[in-house]
C-alpha cells in the first residue's frame, strides 16, 4: 500500500507530470486547485470502477426490507451505501466458504425509488466494489490515478491539447486498444497477479475428455 | 507541446512601470524586468547584487527630525571631503567633516569634532533646500531663510570655519515712496496724515511733523519732496531729532515755511542694500564664468544676480562695463521661483515655472549689456533638490516630484529640452528628497544617479507603494541609450545621500533595539551586507566584538567566503564564527535581492502569446563571479567537482542550467534571488518555454 497518499498528493503528482506548480490544498485559490477539486472526485470513482481492483472488493450481508416488491420477486434487500458501481460482483445465499454463485436476483427500483436487490432468497451475501480512501490505494493504482488526472488536467492547466492526448495514451492506451491499454493494463496485471487463478470447474462435457 | 528557446541578453532598461505590462510591442520590454530590488544594473547588460553598506559612524540624533545633509567638498585633486550638516536644534547648524570615510576630529584645535553656526529657525526642509557652490577652499551656501555664509577649509584637514559673507557691495533696492496714491512706506501701512513744517526755505532747516506717524528709522536718509500745487521743493533728512522732528538739508528751495499738508508732499526712501531680514536672502548660488550668481529671495523670487567678474562678493553695479555686476528678472506668464542654478554649457536656471538659460552668441561671455534669460521648457523643477549633472545634461526632478528629467541642449531645436528620463519607470520616484550622481568609474562604465525617496506617499500611484524611504538607482549611459533603474532597500530608511568623487555616502535611519539611530554608511563593493563591519587582520579565536551598533539585530556573518550561522547581536556586538578567520570576517544586516523578469512574450510568427499559458521549464543564467543565486526559489547548484564539502562558497563564471521549473501561467516569469549574502552577477538568461497546442 502506498501509505500516506492523499488526494492533494495524487493531484500534485499529476501537476508535476504536466510541469505545473504544486497546490497546498484543494482550496488554496490557485487555478490548479480549482481544477483539481472539480475533476478529482469523479475521476477517482470512475478509475476505481474501471476494473474490479482487488483492494476495492468487499463482502457484505444484506438486510432484508420489510417492504416487498410489487412484481415477480418476493423479497427486496438494501444495498450498501459505499457501493461504487451499484451492481454486486457476486451474490450468494450462504456465508459458508465455497458456496455457489446465486443468480436468481435483479437490481431494480423499490417503490420509494431507491435501488434494491430483489430476489427469491431470504438471505443474501454479496461481493461488491467499495470506494477506497487514498491512504489504502496501492502504488499501481495511485500511479494510474495520477496519469488519469494528468490527462484530464492537461488542457486546463497547460493550454496544450497535445499534452492531454499524450497523457491519455499513457494512462489508457490508444483507441485501437479500446482504451484498456497503457498503464491501465499494467495496473490490471499487477492487481490480478495477487488473485487466485480461476479454475474451470467440473462439467459433464469436459469430464469425458 | 512546442518548445521555444528565449534569450534575454541584457537588462539595460531596468525595472519598468507596471503600466507597461501590455507593451510587448516596444523593444524596451525585452531589455527590462518587472522588479529589481537591491541590484544594480551593469551598463554592459547584466545585473549584480548591490554593494553592501559599510558602517562609518553613528551621527547621534538631530535636534530636528531627519535634518541631516551630506555635501561633498573637493579642495584639491586628492583632497576631498564629505561635509555633514546637521541641525542640532532649530537654530544651530553643526558641521562635521569626513575624509576618506574618517571623521576629522578636534577641528580648529577646539577639542570638538564639529563647528557650529547659528541660523534663524531652520527646518529639515530648509536644510535640504540649502544651495551650495564651491571654489577651491571656499564653499558658499545660501538659503532664503538665512544670510549667505561660507565654509572654508583652512591650512589642513581639521581647519574649518563657517562665516557670514561680507559683501563688498550688495545690489540696491529701489526707493520706497509714500504719498499720493502710495499708502505704504517701507512695507508699513500709513493711515494718518501729518503736516510738515520747515523752519527755513533753503539751506539747513528743521522739519517738524504734526504727529508721530512714522517710525524714526523710516526717515533716516530719506527725502521729503514737496509736489505741486504748493511749488516744488526737496530736502534730505540728515538726522532725526525726535519722533516728530528731523534736521534736513534742503536740496531744492521750498516756497514758504508754511505747514505743508500730507497730500502735498511725498517721502522717498533712499536706495538701500538688498538681502537683509526684510527683503530676504538669496536662495540659490553657483559660480559661472568668473561670476558668482545668486538667484531668488523671498521678496524677489524670480531675480538673478551676477557678481562682478573675478570679484564674487561684489554685486553692486557701477559703471556698467562688461565685467560689472547685473541683475535680471525672469518674467514670463508664470511664477518662476528660482529653485536651482547650474553652471553647465550655459548658465541654467531652474524655477518652479520652467527652465531657463542665458544664451551666449558666438561663445561671448555674459555681460550686463548682453545678458538675457531665455525660457525653454515649462516643466518646473522641484524645490529643495539640487539638480545633478552628467555627460552634458542636467538631471532634475520635475516640480510634482514624480518624474526625472534631463535638461540638455538639442542641436535640432537649438534650445534646451527636458527629456523625461523616468518615463518607463516613474513609479519608482516617490516624494524625492535628495539626488546625487556617482560618475562612471574605472569599474563601471555608467553614471549612477541616485534618488532618496521620502516616506510621504500621498498623491502617488499604488504601483509606488512600498517604495517610500528607498534609494532609487538609475544606471545611465546616454551614448548607449542605457537608463536602468532599480532600487535599494535596507533595514531602515534612507535619509540623504552624498557622493565624494566616487564614494557614495548615505545617511540611514535605523531602528536599533527600539531606538532610532542615524548612521552614516558608505556603499562598498567589498561588502555584501548593510551597516556592516569587516575585520581583516589580528585574528585570534572565533569571537569578535564588531557590531555593537547593531545591538539586538540578527546579523549575517561571513568568514573567508564561508557564510556562517546568523548571530543575534548582543550589546557588545559580539560575532562568533565556527573557526578562526584567516583573511576576513564581515558582519552586518542582510538585505533581500529580487529580480523578477517581465512576463515572457516569445514573439512567435503567428502573433502575440500574451494570453496563452506558458511554462518556463528550464533556465540557464550566464553568471559572472557568482557565489550564490536562486531561481524561482531553487538554489542554482554552483558547486563544482570535486565537491568541497560546504567550505568556502565557490565563485563561478559561466553557465549553470536549472531544469524542471514548474508552473503554467499567462505571465510566465523568472524570479532571481539569493539565499546567502554573497556576490553575484547575472549577465543574461537563456530559458526554454513550453507553450502552444
Amino acid at each position: 500500500m502506498a501509505s500516506g497518499d492523499t488526494d492533494v498528493k495524487i493531484c500534485n503528482k499529476a501537476l508535476l507530470l504536466l510541469g505545473a506548480g504544486a497546490i497546498s490544498s484543494f482550496s488554496d485559490g490557485s487555478t490548479q486547485a480549482t481544477a483539481c477539486s472539480t475533476l478529482y472526485p469523479d475521476i477517482k470513482k470512475t478509475t476505481l470502477g474501471m476494473y474490479p481492483w482487488s483492494f476495492t472488493v468487499a463482502k457484505a450481508t444484506l438486510t432484508r426490507q420489510t417492504a416487498t416488491p410489487n412484481n415477480e420477486w418476493t423479497y427486496q434487500f438494501t444495498l450498501p451505501n459505499d457501493m461504487l458501481n451499484g451492481v454486486p460482483r457476486a451474490v450468494r445465499t450462504s456465508s459458508s466458504a465455497g458456496s455457489p454463485i446465486y443468480k436468481n436476483w435483479e437490481i431494480a427500483q423499490a417503490s420509494d425509488g431507491t435501488a434494491v436487490l430483489m430476489t427469491e432468497s431470504t438471505t443474501i451475501y454479496i461481493d461488491y466494489q467499495k470506494a477506497v480512501g487514498e491512504t489504502l490505494m496501492p502504488h499501481y493504482f495511485v500511479n494510474l490515478l495520477g496519469y488519469q488526472m494528468a490527462w484530464h488536467l492537461a488542457e486546463v492547466i497547460t493550454d496544450q491539447t497535445t499534452k492531454s492526448q499524450y497523457w491519455k495514451e499513457i494512462a489508457l492506451g490508444t483507441v485501437t486498444e479500446n482504451l484498456r491499454g497503457g498503464f491501465f493494463r499494467q495496473a490490471c496485471n499487477i492487481d490480478a497477479g495477487g488473485q487466485t487463478p480461476s479454475v474451470v470447474g467440473d462439467y459433464l462435457l469436459t469430464d469425458v475428455r | 507541446m512546442s518548445r521555444v528557446r528565449q534569450y534575454q541578453s541584457n537588462f539595460t532598461i531596468g525595472e519598468i512601470d507596471p503600466l507597461l505590462r501590455g507593451r510587448v510591442d516596444i523593444e524596451q520590454y525585452y531589455s527590462s524586468v518587472e522588479k529589481a530590488k537591491n541590484v544594480i544594473f551593469e551598463p554592459q547588460g547584466g545585473f549584480s547584487r548591490r554593494p553592501g553598506l559599510k558602517y562609518v559612524g553613528d551621527l547621534g540624533t538631530p535636534g530636528v527630525t531627519d535634518a541631516i545633509r551630506l555635501i561633498p567638498f573637493e579642495y584639491s585633486t586628492g583632497q576631498t571631503y564629505l561635509l555633514l550638516l546637521m541641525l542640532t536644534s532649530a537654530t544651530n547648524l553643526r558641521l562635521t567633516v569626513y575624509k576618506d570615510g574618517v571623521l576629522q576630529t578636534n577641528l580648529n584645535g577646539s577639542g570638538n569634532n564639529y563647528v557650529d553656526r547659528t541660523v534663524s529657525t531652520f527646518t529639515a526642509t530648509n536644510l535640504r533646500g540649502l544651495s551650495y557652490t564651491q571654489n577651491a577652499d571656499t564653499m558658499i551656501l545660501t538659503h532664503r531663510a538665512t544670510a549667505p555664509f561660507t565654509i572654508v577649509r583652512g591650512a589642513g584637514d581639521t581647519n574649518w570655519t563657517i562665516a557670514s559673507i561680507t559683501f563688498e557691495g550688495k545690489p540696491q533696492v529701489k526707493p520706497s515712496v509714500w504719498g499720493g496714491s502710495f499708502t505704504t512706506f517701507g512695507g508699513t501701512s500709513i493711515t494718518s496724515s501729518p503736516t510738515v513744517t520747515l523752519s527755513a526755505t533753503s539751506g539747513v532747516a528743521k522739519a517738524t511733523f504734526s504727529s508721530t506717524a512714522y517710525g524714526v528709522s523710516v526717515f533716516e536718509n530719506d527725502r521729503i519732496i514737496v509736489t505741486q500745487p504748493k511749488g516744488f521743493g526737496s530736502c534730505e533728512v540728515v538726522d532725526m531729532l525726535s519722533n516728530t522732528e528731523a534736521r534736513v538739508n534742503i536740496l531744492i528751495p521750498f516756497h514758504s515755511t508754511d505747514a505743508i499738508n500730507a497730500s502735498d508732499y511725498s517721502i522717498e526712501s533712499e536706495w538701500s542694500d538688498n538681502w537683509n531680514g526684510n527683503s530676504g536672502y538669496p536662495h540659490t548660488c553657483t559660480f559661472h564664468e568668473g561670476r558668482l550668481y545668486f538667484g531668488g529671495t523671498s521678496v524677489e523670487p524670480m531675480t538673478l544676480w551676477g557678481s562682478k567678474v573675478g570679484d564674487p562678493y561684489n554685486f553692486r553695479p557701477t559703471e556698467g562695463l562688461d565685467d560689472d555686476a547685473f541683475q535680471v528678472t525672469l518674467t514670463t506668464d508664470k511664477v518662476n521661483t528660482i529653485t536651482a542654478l547650474r553652471s553647465g554649457r550655459d548658465l541654467q536656471i531652474f524655477t518652479t515655472g520652467g527652465e531657463f538659460f542665458i544664451p551666449q552668441a558666438d561663445l561671448d561671455p555674459i555681460t550686463p549689456s548682453n545678458v538675457a534669460v531665455k525660457s525653454t521648457t515649462k516643466r518646473g523643477a522641484k524645490p529643495n533638490i539640487k539638480p545633478v549633472a552628467t555627460e552634458g545634461g542636467t538631471f532634475f526632478i520635475q516640480r510634482q516630484g514624480k518624474a526625472l528629467r534631463e535638461f540638455s541642449f538639442s542641436d535640432v531645436e537649438l534650445s534646451y529640452v527636458s527629456q523625461n528620463v523616468s518615463v518607463l519607470a516613474s513609479h519608482l520616484i516617490v516624494d524625492p528628497l535628495a539626488m546625487a550622481i556617482r560618475p562612471a568609474t574605472d569599474t563601471t562604465e555608467g553614471d549612477l544617479l541616485m534618488i532618496v525617496n521620502g516616506t510621504s506617499t500621498t498623491g502617488y500611484r499604488s504601483a509606488s507603494s512600498g517604495l517610500g524611504g528607498k534609494l532609487i538607482f538609475y544606471m545611465i549611459n546616454k551614448q548607449q541609450n542605457i537608463v536602468a533603474p532599480s532600487f535599494a532597500e535596507t533595514d531602515g530608511t534612507f535619509i540623504d545621500i552624498g557622493v565624494d568623487l566616487d564614494t557614495i555616502y548615505v545617511v540611514v535611519k535605523r531602528t536599533i533595539n527600539s531606538a532610532t539611530k542615524y548612521y552614516l554608511e558608505v556603499f562598498d563593493d567589498d561588502y555584501t551586507t548593510d551597516s556592516s563591519v569587516q575585520k581583516t587582520s589580528s585574528f585570534s579565536g572565533t569571537s569578535y566584538n564588531l557590531v555593537a551598533h547593531l545591538n539586538a539585530k540578527t546579523a549575517k556573518v561571513i568568514r573567508d567566503d564561508i557564510v556562517e550561522s546568523d548571530v543575534t547581536v548582543n550589546s557588545s556586538g559580539t560575532i562568533t564564527t565556527s573557526a578562526q578567520p584567516s583573511s576576513y570576517i564581515e558582519a552586518g544586516l542582510d538585505f533581500t535581492v529580487q529580480v523578477i523578469t517581465n512576463p515572457v512574450e516569445p514573439r512567435l510568427p503567428d502573433g502575440v502569446s500574451i494570453s496563452q499559458k506558458k511554462r518556463i521549464l528550464e533556465a540557464t543564467p550566464l553568471l559572472y563571479r557568482t557565489q550564490n543565486l536562486t531561481i524561482n526559489g531553487f538554489e542554482v547548484p554552483l558547486q563544482t567537482l570535486p565537491y568541497s564539502g560546504g567550505g568556502a562558497v565557490p565563485t563561478i563564471t559561466g553557465m549553470k542550467k536549472m531544469h524542471g521549473l514548474t508552473g503554467y501561467d499567462t505571465d510566465a516569469k523568472l524570479t532571481i534571488s539569493q539565499s546567502k549574502p554573497v556576490f553575484f552577477t547575472v549577465l543574461s538568461v537563456d530559458f526554454k518555454l513550453a507553450l502552444g497546442l
